[in-house]
């Protein structure tokens, strides 16, 4: 049970982060060309 | 999709059906699907490990198609969709090594310093060369050089891609050989290959998501950048006069 829990941590770790930098990178563009307003701001 | 990408709504729209078939997809794989009798539960990493290369392959044909359509036509939109494509086929090579190797230990209490797996191999080359690929859009000379460098080996690497499938059949090692595509039939309990084919549609939409998003973000860099060079040039100008 515990490899089962380890691999599914391991594998969506890798997708949810790599959705995280695509958001993030997605709203920076958005903002810096205009489409957006920035949040941070 | 246009060549001038997805708009934000169909984004949206795409990572809302997403989350809705991963919700179904784990429902399916945890609840529906029956336990294995002989791995017992680590045997549900199947349903992620097998369908992330699945998903990775097919990324790695957009490559491939992207690729040769710019080299053949000049189409800028291919190579953009060549360019979003490879980190994500990369991603999924990722995930499906690492789901692989927790799931090997304790099924062939497998240790890849001393057992060769020709899978496994082919796999990591599989993961080096779209890294190789990557590596070459970063650092070659910006612009058509890069491109073309780029759709070279996003042509070539594809090689590797059938060398991984056969591998089970061509060399005898330790990964098992074919289950859904097996000969006879798919290898597997009804209920079983039900989620994985639920998996698949989820993975695939996941996939399919990314890789949008990923060109919108190349189409947008491009419109900064082009924005940037507008407003050097009209600095220039502005000095000159």
């Amino acid at each position: 049970m515990s490899c089962l829990i380890l691999g599914y941590v391991l594998g969506l770790a890798l997708i949810g982060g790599y959705v995280a930098m695509l958001v993030r990178r997605l709203l920076t563009l958005e903002a810096e060309v205009g489409e957006r307003r920035d949040p941070s701001r | 999709m246009t060549s001038a990408g997805p708009s934000p709504r169909a984004l949206r729209g795409l990572a809302v059906a997403s989350l809705l078939a991963a919700a179904v997809a784990a429902y399916m794989i945890f609840v529906y699907a029956p336990t294995d009798l002989l791995q017992g539960p680590v045997q549900r990493i199947f349903y992620l490990h097998v369908n992330a290369a699945v998903a990775a392959y097919i990324c790695f044909g957009v490559v491939l198609v992207g690729s040769v359509v710019y080299l053949w036509r000049g189409s800028l939109a291919a190579d953009r969709l060549a360019r979003a494509a490879a980190p994500v086929g990369l991603l999924m090579t990722a995930v499906n090594i690492s789901m692989g190797m927790v799931w090997a230990k304790p099924i062939w209490n497998w240790d890849p310093h001393h057992t060769w797996d020709a899978r496994f191999t082919s796999t990591v080359v599989l993961g080096a060369i779209y890294a190789g690929y990557l590596l070459v859009r970063r650092f070659a000379e910006p612009g058509r050089q890069s491109a073309r460098l780029a759709a070279v080996v996003g042509i070539f690497g594809f090689f590797d891609v059938p060398v991984t499938y056969f591998s089970v059949s061509w060399w005898r090692t330790l990964h098992p050989g074919y289950v859904v595509t097996a000969p006879g039939g798919p290898a597997l309990p009804a209920e079983m290959l039900v989620a994985f084919l639920v998996t698949t549609v989820a993975v695939l939409l996941i996939t399919a998501t990314l890789v949008a998003a990923r060109y919108r973000i190349e189409v947008l860099a491009e419109r900064r950048e082009r924005r940037q060079l507008r407003e050097s040039l009209s600095l220039v100008s502005a000095e000159l006069l």
